[in-house]
């Protein structure tokens, strides 16, 4: 509060008049008309989770990830959604470093509100095991420059990145069912998180001239409006979530055409986001077919290369798309017997034990190729993994396991949104059940 | 913090030179007290003290938890005071911690005895359910809302109040656990236990402005004080505490002869905080 | 959790304290609750309990904020012992500098700040007990402070809250289901604070904002009474 005034830029008072005036007549000084938005560009990075937005020069970027946390005491059923805003000093002069200001706790609190309380994720999906272990979600907005109204760039690009996030997939191991497996993505396909809606966020200017408002004001626009609105509604005409923190009154029937408004709005908005989604996924799915030969093709060996960075499968993969599900299987089977010197002679192997510390650093196929090697390999990594974790318990009886599992992704091209649950059916699941618990330590790593 | 002119400041001191303060009152007269108790229906137990312009809450909560390894048969106090910055806008933020971190160990000094918790003005073995395993956690919060001075004085009322008014639910625990078990409590919402508040001491503030002392100092006396000492008496009239608080320093017989001052005032401190609170109470009940 | 809203208005179309959907808590204001301040006032509904103190107009401390506006600042905080179980919070969490930040805004819109050039207005809500509507309280303690400290205002904003459940509206619902709070200026007919969260259609929207305009408007004829006894008071203490 102390910089509010301080560090802001104000206004010329010519300025100021002149959008005013311009408003009367129904024009914006960047040409658009009061309630049209500014050009809104969604882009989806190829790593799941993570979405930028423009709003005309407004950007915004978003990340996702998600942790395995006890659940709180209240509510042992249900993971966590938590929104984390970042506000860049270089995005605007008046964004310091150090406390967040009180801007940016307020939008990290609309976009909140408007995701949790209307309960648009699914909560309740994201329980391991319950009052132990539950998936916490954690959403990290950066805004890279300020060119007004953040707070819609930023709930575009939270859903953007909501969408396209998936999480390990768990399972329950154990003779009493307590011990949590997490798979990594090569094994089963992650889980998208189940979204029921999208509450879209839409902030209206109003001006002390009457019933005068603005969609999606830019900067200056804000220095003149003296009240702002933020209404989050979704597709079908439910309110989310509204903030008009004071600031100019308006009167009812203003504030209702505004809602009606908004919702005409939040459908051409919900339209681009899940056109950017469809776009993301259908590039995902293609990796994904592309990803098949490659292990087939070099067998054993390249699969480990691929473990946690499938895009990494794209770059010099032969084609074999026409692969169809039974050769697929047959060349799985084939490789379970055969994987011994194809495996530790192949030379990516060398390359991803470059990869320290992140998940690929590991390989579990070419160490299971070697029961004797990979006993002294477990002996070694033992103590790195904190003792407390029941996960570590079955380390012992690993080795005994044939190295069953290639990630069999059968269904790789009706992906989206879905696409993960329905392959779970088709991996190997008995058969690799002891490998997970290694695996867990990695993939947990990454989240973390 | 208080802005005088020269002419105020010798009017307050001379004043005082001449037993008659600026409100009227001597040397060694309080403001007239106001308490209210049971302000806070959530909390065990709650008082309001208003002395003059000053006005302090004092709420108590009690919550069971385990008592320290060390001392496992007496249950746990503590005293957590919070300037609140409708009181003076200098407490924004962080601005009243320091003024809060001082008045909450000035009174934990006064009121909570040594650190093997003897002396103190709650019997902190009464606190204990369980040996070693259950015990009551007693916490002490108080709220600052409107300062004139004496702050302490009135937090030491307060709590001494609310302490009168805290009622504990009684505790059935469950016979029959065993040792290295944590037993189960039935705590009852109907019976509730009251507090042996005798032993509680009052705290006397003496502030010395010129060659004289006074009590109950408003802010603009305390701003022209030398030093304050703050003495907690009991009702035994023994002397539980004594805290000097900033200033230059005393000559011990001054020290001496404020002891012996803070005695003599501590006895009709007590008696009409004593009927304050009974009719308090009483007006509570009703 | 359901089943717990369910059983919230019971067959009678009774709430869970008892009190008819269309029902508000008990209200009761006092002014003057903290002596050393410019204005101050205590608000209570219900259960909930807040003191809302005004320094100023006074000068600007920071000489860096001078404008011609008056500057207005606002701190919300809770008092440890305010919630059931006792809070270890510090100051300042995100809830309490979004509250802040609402308050001044919504206070903003009712001062005649270019009245007061180059001077600041401070105000100070505490919580003393929270059961819900802690922000409406603290909205409507600090019109009463602001009006104690004789700072102009266009209308006396107050605030109120309505809740939705088993297709009822429901003012000043403390428990589950949404929740929208409405500041409003009486006189003006202007709504300046609007917050709601959870999922509402937006017909439905309309009729519980048209509840809570008019919880705003009992407690504004409320404040009114209150401001006027306090002025009668004045007056007879002055002896004309």
């Amino acid at each position: 509060m102390e910089q509010r005034l301080a560090n802001s830029w104000r206004m010329p008072l010519n300025d100021n008049k002149f959008i005013e005036a311009a408003l009367l007549s129904d024009l914006r000084v960047d040409g658009r008309r009061p309630s049209d938005h500014r050009k809104l560009t969604i882009k989806l990075a190829k790593q799941d989770g993570s979405a930028e937005v423009h709003l005309g020069q407004t950007h915004v970027v978003t990340f996702v990830s998600a942790q395995l946390v006890r659940p709180y005491k209240d509510r042992p059923n249900e993971g966590s959604l938590s929104i984390f805003t970042e506000f860049s000093p270089m995005a605007d002069p008046s964004f310091e470093p150090g406390r967040p200001a009180e801007s940016a706790v307020e939008l990290g609190r609309v976009v909140d509100r408007g995701l949790r309380e209307s309960r648009a994720i699914d909560t309740e999906s994201l329980c391991v095991l319950s009052g132990k272990l539950v998936w916490a979600i954690r959403v990290d907005i950066h805004i890279i420059d300020n060119a007004g109204n953040l707070v819609d760039a930023a709930n575009i690009a939270a859903l953007a990145a909501l969408l396209t996030f998936r999480r390990p997939e768990c399972s329950l191991a154990g003779e009493d069912g307590q011990e949590v497996v997490v798979h990594p993505p090569e094994e089963r396909d992650p889980i998208p998180l189940i979204i029921h809606h999208l509450p879209i966020a839409i902030t209206f200017g109003f001006f002390s001239i009457e019933n005068l408002l603005v969609i999606d004001p830019t900067n200056e626009e804000e220095c003149v409006m003296t009240g702002r609105m933020t209404a989050t509604l979704n597709s079908n005409g439910d309110v989310c979530a509204i903030q008009k923190a004071g600031g100019e009154g308006v009167s009812q029937r203003f504030i209702m055409h505004c809602l009606k408004l908004a919702h005409s709005k939040a459908i051409d908005i919900t339209t681009k986001i899940k056109d950017a989604v469809e776009v993301h996924n259908n590039e995902r799915a293609l990796r994904k077919i592309k990803r098949h030969p490659s292990s087939v093709a070099m067998d054993v060996g390249g699969a480990p290369a691929g473990i946690g960075e499938k895009q990494n499968q794209l770059v010099g993969v032969e084609d074999g798309t026409g692969l169809d599900k039974l050769k697929l299987k047959e060349e799985e089977n084939f490789m379970e017997c055969e994987a011994t010197p194809s495996g530790q002679e192949h030379s990516k192997d060398g390359n991803s034990k470059n990869f320290t510390g992140g998940p690929s650093s590991w390989d579990p196929y070419s160490e299971s190729v070697d029961p004797d090697l990979l006993k002294a390999s477990l002996a070694s990594r033992g103590p790195s993994v904190p003792p407390s974790k029941p996960k570590d318990s079955r380390h012992e009886t690993k080795p005994k396991e044939p190295p069953q599992e290639i990630n069999t992704d059968l269904s790789p091209i009706d992906k989206p949104l879905t696409g993960g649950q329905s392959n779970e059916g088709k991996t190997l699941k008995d058969a690799v059940k002891p490998k997970h618990k290694r695996r867990k330590k990695v993939s947990s790593n990454n989240e973390n | 913090m208080v802005g005088l002119s020269l002419g105020e400041k010798h009017f307050i001191q001379g004043g005082i030179a001449h037993d008659l303060r600026c409100d009227g009152r001597k040397r060694l007269t309080y403001r007239p007290i106001l308490v209210e108790t049971g302000v806070i229906p959530q909390a065990n137990g709650s008082a309001r003290v208003r002395m003059g312009a000053t006005d302090v809450i004092a709420s108590i909560k009690a919550e069971l938890g385990k008592p320290s390894l060390l001392q496992p048969d007496k249950g746990k106090v503590s005293i957590y005071i919070d300037c609140s910055s409708t009181a003076e806008p200098a407490f924004e933020g962080r601005g009243g911690d320091e003024l809060a971190a001082e008045l909450s160990n000035a009174l934990q000094d006064c009121l909570l005895g040594g650190k093997s918790g003897a002396g103190a003005g709650v019997d902190l073995s009464s606190l204990i359910v369980v040996e070693g395993k259950i015990c009551w956690d007693l916490y002490i919060d108080g709220l600052v809302v409107s300062s004139d001075g004496n702050l302490l004085d009135a937090l030491g009322a307060a709590i001494k109040a609310a302490l009168c008014n805290t009622g504990i639910p009684r505790v059935q625990v469950a016979a029959g656990a065993s040792n290295d078990e944590q037993p189960e409590v039935d705590v009852s919402d109907e019976e509730f236990l009251q507090f042996d508040t005798s032993g509680v001491p009052v705290i006397v503030t003496l502030t010395k402005i010129g060659r004289h002392y006074i009590v109950d100092a408003t802010s603009e006396e305390e701003s022209q004080m030398n030093s304050a000492v703050s003495i907690s008496v009991n009702r035994q009239g023994h002397i539980c505490g004594i805290t000097k608080r900033g200033g230059v320093g005393l000559d011990p017989s001054i020290i001496l002869d404020m002891i012996s001052v803070a005695k003599h005032v501590s006895e009709q401190l007590m008696n009409k905080l004593d009927s304050e609170i009974a009719s308090a109470e009483a007006e509570d009940e009703s | 959790m359901i089943d717990l809203r369910m059983e919230y208005v019971s067959p009678e179309g009774l709430r869970l304290d008892g009190r008819r959907p269309m029902e508000m808590r008990q209200i009761r204001a006092e002014i003057g609750a903290v002596s050393k301040a410019d204005g101050s006032a205590m608000f209570e509904m219900g259960n909930t309990k807040v003191i809302a103190a005004v320094y100023g107009p006074r000068e600007v401390q920071n000489r860096s904020q001078i404008t011609n506006h008056a500057l207005v600042r606002c701190e919300y905080s809770m008092a440890n012992f305010s919630t059931g179980d006792r809070m270890r919070k510090s100051k300042g969490d995100r809830r309490s500098t979004e509250i802040s930040l609402v308050i001044r805004q919504t206070m903003e819109a009712s001062i005649l700040t270019h009245l007061l050039p180059r001077s600041q207005i401070d105000i100070y809500v505490q919580v003393l007990q929270a059961d819900g509507g802690t922000r409406s309280a603290c909205i409507n303690a600090a019109t009463l402070a602001l009006a104690d400290a004789g700072i102009p205002m266009r209308d006396l904003v107050t605030s109120c809250s309505a809740g939705y459940l088993n297709s009822t509206s429901l003012l000043e619902d403390s428990a589950g289901g949404p929740d929208v709070t409405l500041g409003i200026l009486p006189k003006l007919d202007k709504v300046t604070l609007l917050q709601m969260d959870s999922k509402l259609p937006i017909d439905i929207l309309e009729n519980v904002m048209q509840l809570a305009i008019e919880g705003c408007k009992a407690i504004a004829n409320y404040i009114r009474e209150i401001l006027l006894e306090n002025t009668k008071q004045l007056e007879y203490r002055r002896g004309v």
